[in-house]
């Protein structure tokens, strides 16, 4: 298969003053296309971070990361890459109606073709009664749509998702992961990272476990799991199991 | 350039939807109606006297605009963390800067010459009219804007917003007096220290040749054409050095 | 959080630094803080720690009080204040007032080429750029618009009550140049008021009722408050106010005071000549 997204020997680290803190130990790891790739770990794991060189909102110390085989922060790429983040922030003076308009202008979409669209990606997110309220007053699982809404706006081909499910209620988790199976089926590559293990056991076709800045195992979900498993707690107690071994 | 523009007109929309601009609107519309108004020795028609004020209340208020809506800039979109959905969208960081710079300054011109729009209708009032040297005067205070939206800009992606504001302000003070501080230091030191004081005053902007208020007041004849012209590009450079700045910095930033 | 601490910890870095360059340049540009005296805020000494705010306070209000003095004096000149640049546009001979100071100065400049060195084509750029955005010629103010000096003066005083020497210039300026007599009696009652020692005021106001007025009698009173003043009076204006208030005697007909008067003038000047002509002439005309 072909890989979409590339990692290699990705390092990284922050400084506060004089302090400073590993964040990525040489972690490898790819996602094909077509797939839903789950990047699960602890808090503070190196998940975010990663996400974060992915997008160029950080340099790693080492390593690279490729999207569609060049940089992953290329101009170019941002044109095919949708984006939500884990806690979604937009100017709350304006409407989703602005806010897409605004970010659909950056993708150099037509005006004409741009409506449509909106009008399409706030359906698929049920915010289409919500398109002229200003975002100070819509709900946190409004924003989370409307964030959903924003990364999809240039309809695009890979989509990284910073822990969509934060902050919703189950029904909100429920009509999430459904946008992203839909989208999956579309044809999308889905890089999505989660400590909602049970989350990431519904959607996810491969998962990558990291803890402490290091990749512990990049596998099949089936494979992770094995078939003497058929419960949904089984990649909970695997991942938990394997976060204590390592530690230990 | 059209991604600056998209930036630009969200700082726009930004402002028009905070209260400061129309605090400050209201509070320099009342001073400049106080000194319209004022009277002394029951004279009459002091033109001089009311336009020196208003262009004091005016450059002042501007500035201030200028200061508040830029030194917010980089840092509220960190704090509020609406810089990520948006720097993943293609849009270069040198784009961001650029727009953010041209947002703050449209906004600060935009006040600028609504204020001059009012001063010029008050001092119709008074019995007097546009100059030349005015309309010479209200395109250099233009030029300054910009200069100085570049300058909060450039310190906005690495300073807080009240640091920010604090540094600006103070150079906006200072900036009209460098040249003469460091000429009368010049005529007392050594060459070493000579050498310093030079170098400061070449690298420092002068803020001072953005003002032609002083002939304004003065009615003098309008500046020659070149003046304005090597005036204009002064600033150009001086924009464009601080742009690079704040863009190399900010490019350098882990978001 | 550690971010935001980080943050908040080096916003007061930089304030810290702002300060310390607000100090830098407050010695760069000779400030003179320390001659600042509270004036216009003397009655906050009454609260504990009151006189270190007022004379801040004051040092405020005194110092913007000074720099509207001042805007008097460029209203006189059309603009014109001391330029950055002069002396380098004075050594290439360019402009107005530069030119004849530079011909003035040629013959120094022939011995010291120290100057001519010194600067380059950037620097006579930039003095040019001055030279031409700022006022360059001193031109006296025209008589018709002396007018426009007056709010100046006013603000000075609003700004620091005790600003002796703006009440009386102002003062005249009203009385004399502008014709408005009662508008200047009123301003220098005003500042009378203010400053009881300020004997220039006194004097200033006792001029108005000599000369404009002829109300001898109110301008012997003035005259004679100036001469009570405590305030540091040198000769030659304690001699000026004597011989207006010797006038203003001898004017309402009372000459033997007339006569005292020059010759406590007398006193302080003996070798005057026209002090003892005037004494002879009214010892005579008294016989």
């Amino acid at each position: 298969m072909e890989p979409v997204i590339e990692i290699r020997n990705l390092h990284a680290e922050y400084r506060a003053g004089r302090e400073k803190t590993i964040a990525l130990k040489g972690i490898t790891l790819s996602a094909y296309k077509g797939e839903i790739f789950g990047f699960i770990g602890p808090n503070g794991a190196g998940k975010t971070t990663t996400i974060n060189i992915l997008l160029g909102f950080m340099y790693p110390t080492n390593g690279n990361a490729v999207i569609f085989g060049e940089k992953s922060s290329s101009l170019k790429n941002r044109f095919r890459i949708g984006y939500l983040p884990e806690i979604a922030y937009y100017y709350p003076f304006l409407t989703p109606f602005k806010i897409l308009t605004m970010y659909g202008k950056l993708f150099r979409i037509d005006k004409a073709i741009l409506n449509n669209r909106i009008d399409s990606v706030l359906a698929t997110v049920g915010l289409t009664e919500k398109k002229n309220t200003p975002v100070r007053n819509l709900s946190k699982g409004m924003s989370q749509r409307l964030g959903l809404a924003q990364a999809i706006i240039n309809d695009p081909e890979v989509l990284i998702l910073d822990e969509p499910n934060s902050g919703l209620d189950p029904i909100g988790k429920r009509e999430m992961r459904d946008i992203i199976l839909g989208l999956k089926n579309k044809g999308k590559t889905i890089f999505f990272s989660s400590h909602q293990l049970s989350e990431v056991e519904l959607i996810c076709d491969r998962v990558g476990i990291i803890d402490r800045g290091q990749i512990l195992k990049t596998e099949k979900l089936d494979q992770i799991v094995g078939k003497i498993h058929t419960k949904q707690t089984v990649l909970e107690d695997i991942f938990i199991r394997m976060i204590k071994d390592k530690r230990t | 350039m059209r991604a600056a523009w998209i930036i630009a007109k969200n700082v726009i929309e930004e402002s028009i939807r905070k209260k400061e601009i129309y605090v400050l609107f209201i509070l320099s519309v009342a001073m400049m109606s106080v000194v319209a108004m004022a009277s002394f020795f029951s004279l009459t028609g002091l033109i001089k006297y009311f336009t020196e004020l208003s262009f004091l209340i005016i450059t002042y208020i501007t500035v201030i605009i200028a200061v508040v809506v830029g030194a917010r800039q980089v840092p509220t979109e960190l704090n509020s963390r609406t810089i990520y959905p948006l720097m993943a969208k293609p849009l270069k960081r040198s784009e961001f800067i650029i727009g953010k710079w041209l947002g703050t300054s449209l906004i600060s011109i935009f006040c600028f010459l609504v204020f001059e729009g009012i001063f010029i209708v008050l001092l119709f009032s008074k019995g007097s009219g546009i100059s030349c040297i005015l309309i010479q005067g209200i395109f250099l205070h233009i030029l300054q804007i910009m200069l100085i939206s570049s300058i909060v800009i450039c310190l906005s992606t690495f300073m807080t917003n009240a640091a920010n504001a604090t540094v600006s302000i103070l150079y906006f003070i200072l900036g009209y007096w460098i040249g003469k501080a460091i000429s009368d230091a010049l005529d007392n030191c050594g060459a070493f220290l000579a050498w310093i004081l030079r170098s400061i005053n070449y690298i420092l902007p002068h803020l001072d040749y953005f003002d032609l208020s002083k002939k304004i007041v003065h009615q003098w004849q309008p500046v020659p054409a070149w003046v304005i012209i090597t005036v204009m590009i002064y600033a150009v450079v001086y924009i464009s050095i601080f742009l690079l700045i704040g863009t190399l910095k900010f490019q350098r930033k882990q978001l | 959080m550690k971010g935001k601490e980080a943050q908040r910890h080096r916003g007061t870095e930089f304030l810290l630094c702002a300060f310390a360059t607000l100090c830098l340049c407050a010695l760069l540009l000779e400030i003179p803080l320390q001659f600042y005296h509270y004036s216009a805020v003397s009655s906050v000494s009454a609260i504990p720690g009151g006189e270190i705010i007022s004379k801040v306070l004051g040092g405020v209000f005194s110092g913007s009080a000074d720099l509207l003095w001042l805007k008097t004096d460029e209203y006189l000149h059309k603009g014109v204040t001391e330029h950055s640049h002069c002396h380098i546009l004075e050594e290439a001979g360019i402009g107005g007032h530069a030119q004849h100071k530079h011909e003035h100065n040629h013959k120094h400049k022939e011995t010291d080429h120290r100057h001519e060195l010194k600067y380059n084509r950037l620097d006579m750029l930039f003095a040019k750029l001055e030279y031409n955005l700022k006022p360059n010629i001193t031109e006296h103010l025209h008589s018709k618009r002396e007018d426009e000096l007056m709010p100046w003066f006013k603000l000075t005083t609003m700004f620091n009550p005790h600003h002796v020497r703006a009440y009386a210039v102002g003062g005249y300026w009203l009385a004399y140049r502008l014709g408005k007599i009662d508008e200047a009696i009123k301003f220098m009652k005003e500042g009378i008021e203010n400053n009881p020692d300020g004997y220039q005021i006194s004097t200033q106001m006792g001029i108005v009722y000599f000369s404009r007025l002829k109300n001898y009698k109110k301008a012997q009173y003035y005259f004679e408050k100036a001469l009570k003043s405590q305030a540091k009076m040198d000769e030659y204006d304690k001699a000026g106010i004597l011989r207006f208030l010797a006038f203003s005697h001898k004017f309402q007909g009372h000459t033997q005071k007339a006569i005292d008067c020059y010759k406590q003038v007398l006193s302080l000047f003996p070798e005057n000549k026209r002090a003892v002509q005037i004494i002879t002439r009214w010892e005579q005309s008294k016989e």
